[in-house]
């Protein structure tokens, strides 16, 4: 049941003037231009907003910003649905649609609200002790219940149709908080020349200063600080923009929320903006956030921060509650009950302090508020909403309340039991929290990290004056670490003085126990987790004695509010739990995000396709035109087949395979890792890295190449060709050209710095297609060139240059698949030129088009090592390459190749495989095991690669098989262990195709 | 985390790549000593606090350099090419 | 035996001929086209001979040696980037220079690679071309460090890029990019363009 409207005429920095309609739980609403959900809400008079996680307990507005516990809704609906949003940081707009979470069949009346009856078995912990029984498997039955019951909003599944940007920011000073210290470090740094960006979580600038009375000094000197930072044209203003985190070396996380105050439109729009901004100096202005005090029945609706209802009045125009009463242990609440009371409310405010501030209680008294020190509210009672508290003495020694107390009827209860500063920036990588006795809270400590200064109430000033001036000092000191001088008159700089400090000091009180001295029940300390002081008890007892612990056991401060009003209590009541101080204690790590970040944020635009950028060779737009289709081989597009009419991949590719074999075919291999090898020093440089020799390779060769990683494991191959005395061209796989091109550097730069040697990538440079089959010299012979392919002009091995088709070119007779064939290298900007002008005449010679699914067929006929073999945990000798490594010169890997663990007989070694059935297929990736054994474990190896080879006439595979060289000739089995298949197989030679090579020599 | 690379400035981690422990002793190329490639490749003293490591510029000029840098705190106290110990030609021989 | 007649060498093509041939508006009054490169080449230096080989690279084209790794020099034909502390890019606007290089630097003192058609440049110019890079590149691009006439290495979306403001134009900027990676380049530039307008500012809220 909802109050009568709360809001006031006259008062207030909302426009009164400008209606604006709403829907909350279905029932249309109207407030105003300028509002919160909340204060919104509670301008209808909506005191019951939501329901508790854990419990289901009727709860209502609590707080004004981001350290709101209770009100949280689920705004809008359909692909825009957000869950778990606080209703106090959601700025009104027209057509806003809200609704509570949590609860069903309605808020009023929500069936879950049983859990509290049962809150003895769902205590802190209670899913490792209830439901535990009668056997093993009940809680895997309980669970089900307990996950459904669990949670709050619920989030769509739809996709987010809104736009994401993310960008990169560079400034001198950041100012971090919009309130008088944020306004007037970012006024004086940006005076003395600084380039400023000064980040505001809300729309508004001002702060603290917003919960003042509308209309006078304080808003006239905003105004003037803020017509200031607008026309200098150093100066950024990020309002609606949150620092989310902060990162090493002054970098920041920032996202600033461009659209959330307005309906969505029907078209995607850009929402969010990611900033990571780097400062060179930092102020966090951030202010501090009200703590309540602990006591019996202190979540009910119509409980809520004093702060919280003094801004609500002020600045919202809305007067919470008529009989209102203020429970708090330091002066800032006395303006809250002095101004609730001027507006109309009758007040009384019960001072846990046995002296109250003589000029604040007089004006409060002038006022028409009731003031009662040295007593303190025992307990809240109501159903759905406050309706009564009970006032106690209070015995400040023992922080308990005497008996027997006297009722009272109220419909607001303001709780402010002090103040926290806001440092979480500050302390998110590894600085301790510092408690300050007196202030009885945490705060910066005498030195704090490099590049940041704090300033304001976050530095623990609470008057307005000191913030001013602090914030002043901060921002000059800033400005003048980043190199710029003092501005001309920086100290005549309009302070704001309201008289507004604290007479008298803070007296700790966390808890309002019962005459006995025992917590009372329903005692809230995490009001979103619903967490009481039972359960901290609970930990203590159960022996979760670190603050570690009892915040992961009982889940304190692990809600979406972090536990902005709960932490420093929580460490209080351990602390008396366990008998000593709070620093002796500690604290817990505080961690990025401060306030929930949407994960489109974080994406940005890097989503879906977009993750990262596709690397495309030159021939891209020709293989498009001709048919191909594409595939993702890490990060580049490839041509995969090129399927003729009703062919799918598995026809295409066995066609291009057996054709070429019999014609001539060409692919694009463009994507291999090139790189420019010169020096006096590089044949040296080679016969280090490579496995095999290179001072004796002539000019105008090529070789084959393997390299080894230092462990003695292979790394890469490729082949390297001599353009001229030192002038190396070497080629490297596709997959691995950044990581080779990185240790060549490495090598370079760290070990070997006396070679002469530079290595440039070319892998962009060169366009490259690699042509082979029977009939490739008739083809390459009938292209206009005037180079000579004749086997006795350009042997196998050998390179070329010259012109093809007028295009240049450098021509490496060397083979992937077996046949006579060469790689044709041409630069980039005629790499089409080139496909086309072998298209062109290959139409005489049954020329193929190849893809790499093809390619890659032959290479499984022809049995070379490829990717799938070269996989970190292969030796040079596995891989059947033994010959290969010259024992005249020193290699990398070569002395731990020695190592006894790689060079024994059943390691797993390269071989072929060839089903018993030539109708089996074999799969990549099966399990091999012994013929006679049911298969085990990992068995004695695996399939490597497998494709179905025109030539053998059945799929083959490529494996490592254990002691796979002396089993050629036997079978094994070949186990899908996914389909449940198992395949007999014979062992062989991994060369199926032209073992002796003599295709390739043609 | 930014790194100050000697060639071009204070620069965003992404633009480098973590090229590994740099405290290690390296053997010679031509060492045949099985142990002390053995340690030189697996052995890391991993320290809590003050460590040298390697990183390389990859997206600027593709140096590889050594930073000194405090594991607990992130603090990076210095940064040198890697083969500055040879010099680095004009204008940047202090690097 | 017919005689072959030598073909004259055609043009070589553009990485970007399936989306753009001219220049494309991003934003009201950014633009962004292809500016195609005549050749380009990395010249690196010996430890001992880096003085005396940059020291001919000016002499050959009449321009100052770059100091260090953030200021261009050239002149109307040439351009020549310091890329690391013994290489330069050096970029020309006719063809050729490769061989013109190769006669002037010996082997024993230096290296030249032929890499013309490695990379494509982009000119971006209009206002908001920092802010619409800002977008990608994780350097400071702002006048004050990044004057005209200087450039940074740095990636964009994991591409690697460098970035070079122009003299010859106010809020101008050449952006050099591997070939492979022209496409989605200019793929992200466009699409994060088209994003950053998609504000109640519209084309104009990159200038801001």
């Amino acid at each position: 049941m909802a109050d009568a409207s709360t809001r006031l005429g006259g008062y207030g920095r909302i426009d009164h003037g400008k209606p604006v309609s709403f829907t909350f739980n279905g029932r249309k609403m109207t407030g105003r231009a300028g509002d919160t959900l909340a204060s919104a809400l509670l301008a209808n008079g909506i005191r019951l907003v939501a329901r508790s996680f854990k419990y289901h307990r009727p709860r209502g507005i609590y707080a004004m910003g981001v350290d709101e516990p209770n009100a949280l809704v689920t705004l809008n609906t359909g692909a825009r649905t957000e869950p778990n949003t606080q209703a106090t940081t959601v700025y009104l707009y027209e057509g806003l649609s809200a609704r509570s979470q949590n609860c069903w069949p309605s808020l009023g009346f929500d069936a879950m609200s049983i859990n509290d009856k049962f809150s003895r078995f769902l205590a802190a912990g209670f899913y490792y002790k209830t439901f535990m029984g009668p056997t093993r498997k009940s809680w895997m039955f309980y669970e089900h219940f307990i996950r459904k019951a669990a949670g709050m909003g619920e989030a769509t599944t739809l996709d987010d149709p809104d736009f994401y940007e993310k960008v990169h920011g560079f400034c001198d000073v950041m100012v971090v908080g919009g309130g008088p210290a944020g306004l007037s470090a970012a006024v004086n740094a940006a005076r003395a020349g600084a380039c400023v960006v000064l980040v505001e979580q809300s729309p508004d600038l001002g702060g603290g200063l917003l919960n003042m009375p509308a209309g006078g000094k304080a808003d006239r000197w905003i105004a003037k600080q803020v017509a200031f930072l607008r026309e200098a044209q150093n100066v950024r203003i990020l309002n609606r923009c949150s620092v989310f985190g902060s990162y090493d070396h002054g970098s920041f996380g920032l996202v600033e929320r461009l659209q959330d105050h307005v309906f969505p439109p029907q078209k995607a729009v850009l929402r969010q903006r990611m900033w990571t901004m780097r400062a060179r100096r930092t102020i966090l202005a951030t202010g501090a956030l009200e703590r309540p005090i602990v006591f019996g029945g202190n979540d009910l609706p119509g409980v809520m921060l004093a702060s919280a209802a003094r801004g609500y009045l002020n600045h919202f125009s809305v007067l919470a509650g008529r009989k209102v009463v203020v429970f708090t242990n330091n002066d800032s609440a006395y303006l809250t009950a002095s101004d609730m009371a001027q507006a109309g409310a009758a007040v009384t405010l019960v001072d846990a302090r046995p002296i109250s501030p003589s000029v604040a209680c007089a004006r409060a008294e002038k006022s028409g508020v009731t003031v009662r020190s040295g007593h303190a509210v025992a307990q809240a009672s109501g159903r759905k909403r406050i309706t009564s508290v009970k006032i106690a003495q209070f015995d400040c020694e023992n922080g308990t309340a005497r008996d027997p107390g006297k009722v009272m009827q109220c419909d607001l209860l303001c709780l402010s039991g002090g103040w926290n500063p806001t440092l979480h920036l500050l302390w998110q990588h590894g600085g301790k929290p510092v408690f300050d006795d007196a202030l009885a809270t945490f705060v910066p400590g005498a030195t704090i990290e490099d590049g940041f200064s704090v300033a304001g109430s976050a530095n623990g000033r609470y008057s307005t004056l000191d913030c001013v001036l602090d914030g002043q000092a901060k921002g000059l000191e800033a400005a003048q670490a980043c190199g710029f001088d003092l501005p001309d008159g920086s100290d005549d700089y309009p302070a704001l003085d309201l008289t507004d400090g604290w007479e008298t000091q803070l007296l700790p009180v966390w808890e309002v126990c019962d005459s006995a001295g025992k917590s009372q029940k329903k005692a809230f300390v995490d009001l979103q987790h619903d967490v009481s002081v039972s359960d901290l008890a609970l930990a203590h007892r159960e022996g979760y004695v670190s603050a570690e612990h009892l915040k992961r056991y009982t889940t304190l401060g692990m809600a979406s509010d972090q536990g902005k009003t709960a932490n420093v209590i929580a460490l209080a009541l351990l602390a008396k739990h366990r008998g000593q101080t709070i620093p002796e204690v500690g604290f817990t790590t505080f961690r990025p995000p401060f306030t929930p970040v949407a994960v489109g944020a974080l994406a940005g635009h890097e989503t879906g396709p977009n993750i990262e950028p596709r690397r495309h060779t030159p021939m891209r737009q020709w293989h498009l035109d001709n048919g191909a289709k594409f595939i993702e081989t890490g990060i580049w597009d490839r041509a995969w087949y090129y399927p003729k009419p009703g062919e799918d991949i598995e026809a295409a590719y066995i066609r291009e395979a057996r054709e070429l074999r019999k014609s001539v075919g060409v692919v694009d291999v463009s994507t291999l890792g090139k790189i420019d090898v010169q020096g006096p020093d590089a044949a040296e440089f080679l016969n280090r890295v490579y496995v095999n020799g290179w001072s004796k390779l002539p000019v105008g060769k090529a070789r084959y190449g393997v390299m080894l990683r230092e462990d003695g494991m292979v790394f890469d191959d490729g082949t390297t060709t001599r353009l001229s005395e030192h002038h190396y061209f070497m080629t490297v796989t596709t997959a691995g050209a950044g990581a080779v091109m990185s240790y060549l550097e490495f090598l370079l730069q760290t070990c070997w710095s006396d070679l002469k040697v530079e290595v440039t990538s070319a892998t962009d440079q060169w366009a490259a297609v690699a042509v082979s089959g029977p009939k490739t010299r008739d083809l390459l012979s009938s292209i206009d060139s005037d180079i000579d392919f004749s086997n006795e002009a350009l042997p196998f091995m050998g390179a070329a240059e010259g012109t093809m088709a007028g295009l240049p070119v450098r021509a490496i007779r060397i083979t992937f698949t077996g046949e006579l064939g060469y790689e044709i290298y041409t630069p980039a900007g005629f790499g089409e030129a080139l496909q086309e002008a072998i298209a062109a005449a290959g139409s005489a010679h049954d020329l193929l088009m190849l893809g790499i699914e093809a390619f890659g067929a032959l290479r499984v006929e022809k049995g070379h090592v490829a990717g799938s073999e070269i996989t970190g945990r292969t030796t040079l000798d596995d891989l059947g390459l033994a010959r290969m490594g010259s024992t005249n010169k020193h290699h990398i890997g070569q002395v731990l190749a020695r190592r006894e663990a790689l060079t024994s007989s059943d390691r797993q070694q390269f071989v072929g495989l060839r089903p018993v059935d030539p109708k089996a297929v074999i799969k990549g990736g099966s399990i091999l095991s012994e013929p006679d054994e049911t298969p085990k474990g990992h068995g004695l190896g695996y399939v490597t690669a497998m494709a179905f080879s025109p030539v053998v006439g059945s799929t083959i595979g490529l494996g490592l098989l254990s002691g796979g060289r002396a089993r050629i000739g036997s079978t094994v089995n070949v186990v899908d262990t996914v389909d449940d298949t198992i395949i007999p197989a014979h062992v062989t030679t991994p060369h199926f195709y032209d073992p002796e090579g003599e295709k390739a020599r043609a | 985390m930014r790194i100050e690379c000697p060639c071009c400035g204070l620069r965003d981690h992404r633009e480098f790549d973590y090229g590994g422990d740099a405290l290690r002793q390296r053997p010679a190329h031509n060492d045949t000593d099985i142990d002390r490639w053995s340690d030189y490749v697996f052995m890391r003293r991993n320290p809590s606090g003050l460590h040298r490591e390697f990183w390389q510029h990859i997206y600027g000029c593709r140096q590889w350099i050594v930073v000194s840098r405090d594991t607990v705190s992130h603090q990076i106290l210095s940064v040198c090419l890697a083969s500055g110990a040879h010099g680095a030609g004009q204008g940047l021989e202090r690097a | 035996m017919t005689r072959r007649e030598k073909k004259p060498v055609p043009d070589p093509r553009s990485a970007l001929a399936s989306v753009t041939t001219g220049a494309i508006e991003l934003a009201a009054g950014l633009t962004c086209k292809e500016s195609p490169i005549a050749d380009l080449v990395m010249v690196s230096a010996w430890r001992d001979a880096a003085a005396k080989v940059f020291d001919l690279v000016g002499k050959t084209f009449n321009i100052d040696v770059p100091e260090d790794c953030k200021a261009e020099s050239g002149s109307d034909q040439v351009t020549a980037f310091r890329v690391a502390p013994r290489r330069l890019m050096i970029v020309s606007g006719t063809p050729e220079l490769l061989s013109t290089l190769r006669g002037a630097i010996a082997e024993e003192e230096g290296a030249v690679s032929q890499q013309g058609r490695s990379r494509v440049r982009l000119r971006l110019s209009g206002p908001g071309a920092a802010a619409l890079l800002s977008r990608g590149a994780p350097v400071d691009l702002d006048e004050s460090v990044l004057p005209a006439g200087s450039f940074a290495q740095t990636c964009i979306h994991h591409m690697g890029v460098l970035i070079h403001r122009v003299a010859a134009e106010k809020e101008a900027f050449d952006i050099y990019v591997l070939r492979s990676f022209a496409l989605s380049f200019w793929q992200w530039l466009s699409e994060s363009a088209h994003i950053a307008t998609q504000t109640p500012q519209g084309a104009a809220a990159l200038a801001e």
